[in-house]
């Protein structure tokens, strides 16, 4: 292509060429004037033209007067796609049109659509993806264009509906450099934007993907979206930077013990927080027995977080929500990233297609951690093996500026062999289909297909038989949104449909190669919701988030439903009938109504917040220990479970602070009421009458959060300080005995006291150190207070539940990381982590339990890692 | 579902190796005080004893509680007394009394501080009459130094023949026992606690490492056997023949001239047995996975008007013994 001048006229009325030469004026009025009469977009910096003038030569076309005007100024005149660019040279004018659009902020430009397509009095819409370097998402970009403005959405998607012609787009976010481009806009298309990190601001980092100003507007309470990058600059544990131990670095976050995936956030237990990949829930969110979470760092882009005020799409969980999104996208054509670390090593694969509008990434993890056991001399651990596997697969589609799809898949495989007697084996899945369709730009409508799975295996080999213990969960989900700009907010209006089918713990035995399955009762739920939530500023300092969230809930025949006596015990014998019922029968049915609302008082450097929410859990995860094991098993509200009910209270104050601090505090009291419990003695194991099992349990939990966190400069981090009551009174009631004498007793989540601390700093391009604290009151346990011995056995006496707590636990963490790659043009990227996990070897308990060790009463403390820990983990992507 | 249990532990432990462990905690000085009833009444002279101690606070040893004034009531409202014997340990006045089955019994203490501590009122049930359906003959084998035991209790178990009334509960307790010429009747040591707990069919069972549970149409619990340890020595046929001191935990030196097994059979009520049950569950607790919840067991005693807590169990047992010569 000449690009040189190249004479390019391509239509021009009589009338509007004699009104453009008149007298001498600036050549920024020239060029301008030439604008609004015939369209045509002019290039340049304000400040090389700004003491050249022009003189309007009516003989000659506009753009040799233009030429005339620059004449011995030092600059040129190109043209390039109908456009009019002014340049000081032409080394610079091929820099520009070698490196494409990425780099000359000021002369960025891109056609838009087709001009076969285009109507002088179209409306089309322009969407696209506002991501960062590292190929993240970014939610809450400012788009603005033609007047108009936007904000990208959790996908970090933005749509815009614009009539054809010239405009300019600016993206905007905190802590990034500004994006600029000119745009020639004929029809609806895709214009994606990567938002590098300011000239100014390369030496830093920022924490939280949300700025302030935003947060400090936000009405949801205790909620929080992290950028997956943050992740990578925490020390790992193993190598594996883990969006879970992320969150745990959070206030109000917890997890039981260090080999714990399911989060306990405020109080609430193992399965009241809804864990999500990419909107569709995870019921294994482990990997070896809890210790890596399933949440593979190469594909997370974002973390959603709600503590507090959770939005009505969510439902069938109580306390939080949890949503990783696993759709990173690709900013080349090709990219190929991995890394090998002590136990694991990943490879991911990242391209683009059909003209960049299909992209897929496919990688996966896997450990070698076996040759673990060949450096142990006992013999049973040289004959034991550990190890486990899991793929991604992500894509999207943008079939066209209205429709988009998006496609995820995850499978992992987990297996445990114990001396050759005892294989745990797992498997999870979940999958989602989503078509986002762009009607206009005030109406998105949102329609999601997903599925997940969990199987899980316990085969146990002995001499004379075998035994498979089995148990598992289904998830289908139909859903469908639309979103709104309507009455002066933002409007979500949904409907899910979810079935889980649950088979309950059932064991096999295997006896002459002959197995013999006993009967399984397969648990069949069926939700059906509707849901409303509203954004709305009321004024200029008050913005309100309300929603709403019908549910109507059925168990589902075949099964039968044992009817006992209301006023004896719940036990076998108090069964008066058995009712039967057939298949697609409700079993039992419950309608719930929960109004969520948010509120914030914003005054610009510091807000107000005050939100109220109620929650429903139809499902419960019945477990005989606060850690979750292979044999708990989830189970549906029935005739006998009702579903667990939250009412939350939250009081917050946010304030932004000179230094690029910050400062928060949220005050929450959850009411719960329904809550299930065991009774004293509970067998859980194999039951198929757990409701003489489980009693009915109200709690209260309250507590304290505060922060102070800084989100820019070298140095970003935060120390927070959480104060956390959970506690637990079982209701009295002839059917079953009461706990404690009736009384509150503190819960297994009740976490007094918490002090957390995450710090990084940016030494420089290469190098970068971080380190993590965390301390908190040890949880509650059952320990007996003596021991007694009857007819010469000995009997451990325990006072009440949860009357002792184990030590307090507190780790520090260290990792220091050298990156290559700092300019953005260098293909290779790679980096080298160094990171301690639990650097001064704290030997943290996570159980205490009381056992006959050679017939002598023992009590034991349960250490799941008491070693330091250092990791040497090499990644990189091309 | 105890294998499953394990199962898991097996897996847990895993992960000891690679970064944890299990360590022991000293439990002595998180004690809290009890005072603690062991009672026994049968149908057997001499078998009827109360023993009352005090488990101590922090690190002091047990204490006897003395001075206690004791007595048994029958439905009938008759009572018998009992005397201290030694610090703590009661026996009956009446050393020729035996009880009567079928009766309602209950024990009644008063501390030295005047607080009645009671039980609840326990029936004696007889002992359930066991025969066996063919001969047993034990053989154990003749060695240089002794004699090793290689019989499994299931191979003598399973020739009983009981009453299959769905109410029965009894525990058995097995014994390998000898006559030494200096010492008098001994027992084999290894094998003094213990027992097995038989119930009706369809009844729940138990077990731990001292307490195991089997029914009568039961295959299970044979895999628990403790002897099937010492079974185990002869699995291999190309293997040479243990001696005593390879495997001491099976075997009985020679001294004795008369070696005789021996089963005790303890009929008892329900209640007994579900304490049991529930004894066994609290024992097999392993900090990670519950088999049951915790609880407080504190047995069929209590006290209104004690400022201490008061647990343990007045047991109303049926005894018989059955006594099989070692064939040498």
């Amino acid at each position: 292509m000449n690009r040189r001048l190249i004479i390019f006229i391509v239509s021009i009325g009589t009338g509007v060429i004699i009104a453009l030469f008149a007298q001498e004026r600036k050549l920024e009025e020239y060029l301008n004037e030439i604008h609004d009469s015939i369209g045509h977009e002019f290039f340049y910096k304000k400040d090389w033209i700004d003491t050249l003038v022009v003189n309007p030569d009516r003989n000659k076309d506009y753009l040799s007067n233009i030429s005339n005007s620059i004449a011995n100024s030092g600059l040129e005149v190109f043209v390039k796609q109908g456009n009019i660019f002014i340049y000081p040279n032409k080394i610079e004018w091929e820099r520009m049109n070698k490196v494409g659009n990425s780099t000359l902020d000021d002369t960025k430009y891109k056609r838009i659509g087709s001009p076969s397509e285009f109507h002088e009095n179209g409306e089309y819409i322009l969407t696209g993806r506002v991501s960062n370097k590292d190929d993240e998402v970014l939610q809450g970009a400012i788009i603005e264009i033609g007047g108009k403005s936007t904000i990208s959405d959790k996908s970090g998607f933005y749509n815009v509906t614009l009539a054809p012609g010239n405009y300019t787009l600016n993206t905007h976010y905190v802590g990034l450099e500004s994006d600029k481009i000119n745009i020639s806009f004929y029809s609806s298309d895709t214009l994606n934007t990567v938002l590098y990190e300011s000239t100014q601001l390369l030496d830093e980092v920022v924490v939280s993907g949300e700025n302030i100003s935003m947060k400090l507007r936000d009405p949801l309470l205790g909620k929080s979206i992290i950028e997956i990058s943050e992740i990578e600059k925490l020390p790992s544990f193993l190598g594996e930077n883990d969006a879970l131990k992320l969150v745990v670095n959070m206030p109000g976050v917890n997890t039981y013990g260090e080999s714990s995936s399911y989060l306990n956030i405020r109080g609430g237990r193992n399965d009241q927080t809804l864990m999500m990949m990419n909107g569709v829930p995870i019921f294994a969110p482990g990997h070896m027995l809890g210790f890596f979470s399933v949440y593979n760092s190469d594909f997370a882009s974002q973390i959603n977080l709600y503590k507090g005020n959770i939005p009505s799409r969510y439902g069938i969980r109580s306390s939080s929500v949890f949503d990783v999104r696993m759709n990173r996208s690709a900013d080349k054509d090709f990219e190929v990233n991995g890394g090998i670390g002590l136990i694991k090593t990943n490879l991911g694969l990242r391209k683009k297609l059909l003209d960049n509008k299909l992209d897929i990434h496919l990688g996966g993890r896997t450990t070698y951690s076996d040759w673990i056991f060949d450096i142990v001399s006992e013999e049973a651990f040289l004959k034991s093996s550990a190890n486990f596997w899991d793929m991604n697969f992500s894509s999207q589609y943008d079939l066209n500026a209205r429709n988009k799809f998006e496609f995820s898949y995850y499978h992992g495989h987990d297996r445990f062999n114990y001396a050759d007697e005892v294989d745990y084996i797992w498997d999870a899945s979940n999958a989602m289909l989503g078509w986002k369709h762009i009607i206009n730009d005030d109406y998105i409508v949102n329609s999601e297909l997903s599925y997940s799975n969990f199987d899980n295996r316990v085969n146990q080999y002995e001499r004379f038989n075998g035994t498979r213990l089995t148990n598992g969960i289904d998830y289908f989900s139909v859903k469908n949104s639309v979103n709104a700009n309507i009455l002066k907010g933002e409007t979500v209006l949904g409907v899910d449909l979810t079935f889980h089918n649950i088979t309950p713990n059932s064991v096999a035995y295997e006896v002459d190669d002959f197995e013999v399955q006993e009967d399984e009762d397969i648990e069949r739920i069926r939700n059906i919701d509707f849901y409303v939530d509203y954004l709305t500023n009321i004024t200029e300092k008050l913005t309100l988030s309300a929603g709403i969230r019908l549910s109507n809930f059925d168990n589902l025949g075949p099964g039968e439903v044992n009817i006992y006596d209301n006023n004896q015990p719940r036990n076998t014998d108090s069964i008066i009938d058995v009712e039967q019922f057939e298949k697609g029968k409700s079993m039992s049915n419950y309608r719930t109504l929960e109004p969520r609302m948010g509120l914030s008082y914003n005054l610009n450097t510091h807000s107000f917040k005050l939100g109220y929410s109620r929650t429903n859990q139809f499902l419960h995860l019945i477990s005989n220990t606060a850690l979750v094991n292979p044999i708990s098993v989830w189970k549906g509200s029935d005739s006998y479970i009702e579903p667990t009910t939250i009412d939350q209270w939250t009081v917050g104050y946010l304030r932004k602070m000179k230094g690029d601090y910050s400062f928060s505090s949220e005050i929450y009291f959850k009411d719960v009421d329904n809550l299930v419990e065991y009774r004293n003695g509970a067998d859980l194991i194999l039951n198929n009458d757990l409701e003489q099992e489980i009693v009915s349990a109200e709690g209260n939990t309250y507590g304290l959060e505060m922060g102070l966190s800084k989100n820019q400069g070298k140095l970003t981090g935060e120390i927070s300080y959480t104060l956390s009551r959970a506690f637990t009174r079982v209701k009295p009631s002839p059917q079953f005995e009461t706990i404690n004498n009736g009384e509150s007793y503190p819960d297994y989540t009740d976490r007094p006291h918490n002090v957390k601390l995450y710090l990084t700093y940016k030494m420089n391009k290469n190098w970068t150190i971080s380190t993590n604290f965390n301390f908190h009151t040890g949880p509650p346990t059952n320990i007996p207070i003596n021991i007694y011995e009857i007819d010469g056995v000995s009997i451990p006496y325990y006072r009440g539940r949860n009357q002792n707590r184990i030590p307090d636990y507190h780790r520090l963490d260290f990792s220091i990381t050298y990156e290559y790659r700092i300019r953005k043009t260098k293909k290779l990227r790679d980096k080298w982590v160094f990171s301690v996990y639990n650097v001064y070897s704290r030997s943290n308990v996570t159980s205490m339990f009381f056992s006959m060790e050679n017939n002598t009463p023992q009590l034991f403390q349960f250490v799941t890692i008491d070693q330091i820990i250092p990791t040497l983990t090499y990644q990189f992507k091309i | 579902m105890e294998r499953d249990t394990s199962l898991f532990l097996g897996l847990i432990s895993i992960i000891f190796v690679l970064f944890g462990c299990a360590k022991p905690v000293d439990l002595k000085s998180s004690r809290e005080e009890l005072i603690v009833v062991d009672a026994k009444l049968s149908n057997k002279i001499g078998g009827t004893k109360v023993r009352i101690y005090s488990k101590a606070e922090g690190e002091s040893p047990n204490k006897s509680l003395k001075g206690c004034n004791i007595q048994i009531v029958d439905s009938e409202n008759n009572t018998t007394f009992f005397y201290e014997i030694s610090p703590g340990v009661y026996e009956l006045e009446d050393t020729e009394f035996v009880g009567e089955f079928y009766q309602n019994y209950k024990l009644i203490i008063r501390d030295s501080l005047g607080n009645l501590i009671e039980s609840s009122a326990e029936t004696l049930y007889p002992p359930v009459e066991f025969e066996f359906k063919s001969e047993v003959v034990l053989k154990p084998v003749e060695v240089a130094d002794g004699i090793l035991i290689n019989q499994r209790f299931y191979d003598i178990i399973s020739k009983f023949e009981l009453d299959k009334e769905s109410n029965y509960y009894s525990r058995y307790t097995f014994k390998y026992s000898y006559l030494d010429f200096f010492t008098g009747l001994q027992e084999f040591v290894n094998l003094q606690n213990y027992s097995l707990f038989g119930c009706g069919n369809n009844c729940e069972k138990f077990n731990d490492s001292e307490l195991n549970t089997f029914s009568l149409e039961d295959r299970d619990w044979q895999f628990f056997n403790k002897t099937a340890e010492c079974l185990n020595i002869f699995n291999n046929p190309d293997g040479p023949t243990p001696s005593c001191e390879d495997v001491p935990m099976c075997c009985m030196k020679f001294n004795a001239y008369e070696v005789s097994f021996t089963i005790t059979q303890e009929r008892m009520p329900q209640n007994l047995f579900l304490f049991w049950e529930q004894a066994s569950d609290l024992r097999s607790n392993d900090g990670l996975i519950f088999n049951t919840y915790p609880f407080s067991l504190k047995g069929n005693v209590s006290c209104e008007t004690c400022d201490y807590e008061v647990v343990g169990y007045f047991g109303v047992v049926g005894i018989n013994r059955y006594s099989k010569p070692l064939v040498l």
